[in-house]
């Protein structure tokens, strides 16, 4: 028999969870609502380094301030190894050393990064051209190309293209507009050969004008705009002239730095270089950091960090915490769904179904969610039709179901890239077992109950999800939860308190409204 | 919204949520469930206890048993094939005639022996069956029903659906098939819905799509007043299927046949509350009502003779 009473449980929860959240709000400070005002990120790169018989050293380019961007702090993580940083040059290194190693090594790199607002930014830039020296030497040149070949067809192209641009900055422009055109000129495509990368093509450039004694480089870095877990680099090229580096977007063919990207490093070379060390692989995350407040409240009670460590999820490695951030609100998406089927009486396939697919929303974006999922449900539910009357065994039936999906998300790749539609891509995303078994309960629905009891439950379902993307992509809430995972303990508490919920549904009050 | 919620309270309309805090979850131990899913072990502890239900001509349960089909209906005329653990009324396969080559079904289409032996195919596989597990198919007697509904009902076996606590009766239901429903006793498929007086076991309005309907749709005769025979038997029947599974609320199904009379057809774990639509009124008071009298309610036949008492309409 159940207890009839789980009033005393709950309570016990919801003071539990309470209690711990003022604790970390009113003793340790960690504030309610997160900082958005400077947008802050964190930027983790982990090096993973294999086992090696020789003595391995690693060394990795530090970014440094740049443009919009401020590092507010950096972070170390060596293990076995020996950790030296330094300056040169205007250019900061940290040199990593060790002996032999018996084991595989991560070497963390931790830069917590501030985005200043515009007028901080000019206040800063005014303040480093203030103090900084003048050069009067034009910077080194990178090296021209190594083909006897590819140096003749770049003096080619420099020659044809001096007959129309006289100056620097359209002569350049008019060089990558060449070489990253889609259809770029035969002597563009002698010196590129089978190599089509973005990095490598800019590089040419930079070796065209470098021969004809124009300061040229290939530049890096990472685009600031959403929490990635495997980020890759963008690149771009920078000109020197009139004193200065002068960006350029390929991407926009203009004279400026890509939006929103943080500058890691110039020049040809990675950012990492391994000496006597074979196997390094190199892993870069971004995550959003709208909790400066935590690092701000340690430092006021001179908590050490480690004290706050086993209730902070932000003391976990950066790409963790990417999990951490969407897990962390499953179960109050769940809770919600609950909320809608119990009390107010909607109808869904499956229980956790909506939750799953709104966090696929998250990358498609609703709209387009919205579109695909319900174009991957109409196509599945038409072909299962077919499929019934072949009256097929469960399991292979579901089989075939679950490839028919598939072959549409597939096919809505292509069109994706056909129409230039980016979301169509995240598709992939979708929870295709979960799809699947929602096409064969809704087709089993549609013969036994009938279209509208299964359309309404489609549709029921699509709300439900929709509803449910709302909670999922606050980032009010995911801060909440990040910052205070007490509040777990609360939504354990409520869906307690919701189970032993026996109030009418709402909609029993249309159910049965006949009777008076 | 207010009003309407208090109106609902006050008629005593039992909502899904409390079913099955205060009755699902409270008399029905999980470990009953099986009893009632398993409609072949129903069957033996009905049996076992003297209550009459369709008898059972044989079961199959592997694929290599197939070909006994043919066997286990030597004999007879007219069968039925059933899953198991089905739900819903789906797979369900009623046989009038067995000729040289195949079957006729209820709808006169002739069934190839081979299309009847893919059917059974798909019960074993679990394709009716509650959570797609895999299943037996159960072949039994065909249920001639009473001349008494043959007026009010298309094609299928009406049936009668008895609602009890503790194996006191709370309220009945008669279920008319109807074309629409395609012969199937199924509420939500488009079967008709019809309140019973407990007392004289008299027919009431009719629900058809929740909306009220005083004659048969495909018919044309009224569907209230009729005098459902063997009340009595119905009853004491509903109220003994709980001593056979425990099952404190259930839903009990049962035919009238024209030849054996009331059959026990299978028995639910967690009954629909569309019948307070046709019955004009709500379970939940009934049901207090019955928790406050049980300590006194003993024997079947004082059980039987409180709801009598008790849960008449008609003062």
């Amino acid at each position: 028999m159940i207890k009839s009473s789980v009033t005393p449980l709950v309570c016990f929860l919801l003071a539990l969870g309470l209690g711990l959240m003022s604790y970390h709000h009113f003793k340790i400070g960690v504030p309610l609502f997160p900082d958005f005002s400077g947008e802050g990120w964190l930027i983790e790169s982990k090096v993973t380094v294999s086992p090696s018989d020789k003595k391995p050293s690693i060394a990795m380019s530090l970014p440094l301030d740049n443009g919009k961007y401020h590092i507010e702090n950096e972070n170390f993580l060596s293990d076995d190894f020996a950790l030296a940083t330094l300056s040169e040059k205007g250019r900061k290194l940290a040199r990593w050393s060790s002996k032999k190693t018996t084991r595989t090594n991560n070497l963390y790199y931790r830069a917590q990064i501030k985005t200043l607002s515009r007028d901080e930014a000019k206040r800063k830039q005014l303040l480093e051209v203030s103090s900084r020296k003048e050069s009067p030497r034009e910077p080194k040149l990178v090296k021209p190309f190594e083909k006897e070949k590819n140096r003749l067809i770049g003096e080619r192209i420099y020659k044809r293209l001096r007959k129309v641009h006289s100056y620097r900055k359209p002569l350049a422009k008019a060089l990558l507009e060449e070489a990253l055109s889609e259809n770029p000129s035969e002597d563009f495509k002698s010196i590129f050969g089978k190599n089509e990368s973005l990095k490598f093509k800019l590089t040419a450039v930079t070796r065209i004008l470098a021969a004809k004694n124009i300061p040229a480089r290939l530049a890096r870095g990472l685009k600031l705009t959403k929490p990635q877990r495997d980020a890759s680099f963008v690149y771009w090229i920078q000109v020197y002239h009139g004193g200065k580096w002068l960006d350029f977007d390929p991407s926009r063919y203009v004279w400026e730095s890509p939006k929103n990207t943080f500058l890691w490093k110039t020049g040809t070379k990675g950012i990492v270089d391994a000496f006597d060390s074979k196997r390094v692989k190199t892993l870069i995350s971004i995550s959003r950091e709208d909790s400066p407040g935590i690092a701000a409240a340690v430092k006021k009670n001179r908590l050490k960090e480690k004290s706050l460590g086993a209730f902070s999820i932000s003391s976990l490695p950066v790409q963790t915490q990417a999990v951490y951030r969407q897990l962390l609100l499953i179960p109050l998406g769940a809770l919600f769904v609950a909320f809608l089927r119990n009390v107010i009486g909607l109808k869904t396939f499956g229980t956790f179904m909506p939750v799953l697919i709104a966090l696929s929303f998250r990358e498609t974006q609703l709209f387009w969610g919205i579109v695909l999922f319900s174009s991957i449900v109409s196509f599945g539910l038409f072909i299962r039709f077919y499929l019934e009357r072949l009256k097929l065994l469960l399991v292979p039936r579901l089989t075939a179901t679950l490839t028919l999906v598939i072959i549409a998300i597939l096919m809505f790749a292509f069109l994706g890239q056909y129409f230039n539609i980016d979301p169509a891509f995240s598709v992939a995303l979708f929870p295709l077992v979960i799809i699947t078994m929602t096409i064969e309960r809704m087709s089993v629905v549609w013969e036994e109950a009938g279209a509208r009891e299964a359309l309404q439950q489609g549709i029921g379902s699509l709300i439900v999800a929709a509803l449910t993307y709302l909670i999922v992509i606050s980032r009010q809430l995911e801060y909440l939860f990040f910052s205070f995972p007490e509040l777990l303990l609360i939504v354990l508490g409520l869906s307690i308190a919701l189970g032993r919920y026996k109030g009418y549904r709402l909609t029993e009050f249309f159910r049965f409204r006949e009777i008076s | 919204m207010f009003s309407t919620l208090k109106k609902l309270k006050k008629a005593g309309i039992l909502g899904i949520n409390s079913r099955n805090i205060d009755y699902v979850l409270k008399y029905n131990p999980r470990k009953l469930y099986p009893l009632a899913d398993n409609k072949i072990r129903t069957k033996e502890l009905a049996s076992e206890a003297g209550i009459e239900v369709p008898d059972l001509y044989g079961t199959i349960s592997s694929v290599g048993e197939l070909k006994s089909l043919r066997s286990i209906v030597a004999d007879k005329n007219d069968f039925v094939i059933k899953p198991c653990r089905g739900c819903g009324g789906e797979g369900i396969t009623v046989i009038t005639e067995i000729q040289d080559d195949g079957y006729l079904d209820i709808s006169g289409k002739f069934i190839s022996r081979r299309d009847l032996q893919h059917h059974v195919a798909n019960i074993l596989h679990g394709l009716f069956s509650l959570g797609s597990r895999p299943d037996q198919a159960m072949i039994e007697y065909r249920v001639r029903f009473d001349q008494v509904f043959a007026e009010v009902s298309y094609k299928g076996v009406p049936d009668i659906r008895i609602v009890t606590l503790k194996g006191v009766p709370v309220m009945a239901i008669l279920r008319l098939p109807t074309k629409i429903s395609g012969g199937k006793a199924n509420l939500h498929q488009g079967a008709i819905g019809v309140g019973i007086d407990l007392a004289k076991g008299k027919t009431l309005n009719g629900v058809w799509f929740n909306q009220t309907v005083s004659d048969h749709p495909d018919t044309g005769k009224a569907i209230m007043d009729r005098i459902i025979p063997h009340w009595e038997t119905l009853l004491t029947l509903a109220s003994k299927s709980y001593g056979l599974t425990g099952l404190g609320y259930q839903g009990v199904d049962i035919v009238l046949d024209r030849d054996r009379g009331p059959l026990l057809l299978e028995v639910n774990t967690r009954p629909g509350l569309n019948l307070q639509i046709a019955n004009q009124t709500g379970l939940t008071l009934r049901l207090k009502k019955i928790e406050e009298a049980l300590p006194q309610l003993i024997s079947i036949e004082e059980k039987v003779a409180f709801a009598k008492e008790n849960f008449s309409h008609i003062g």
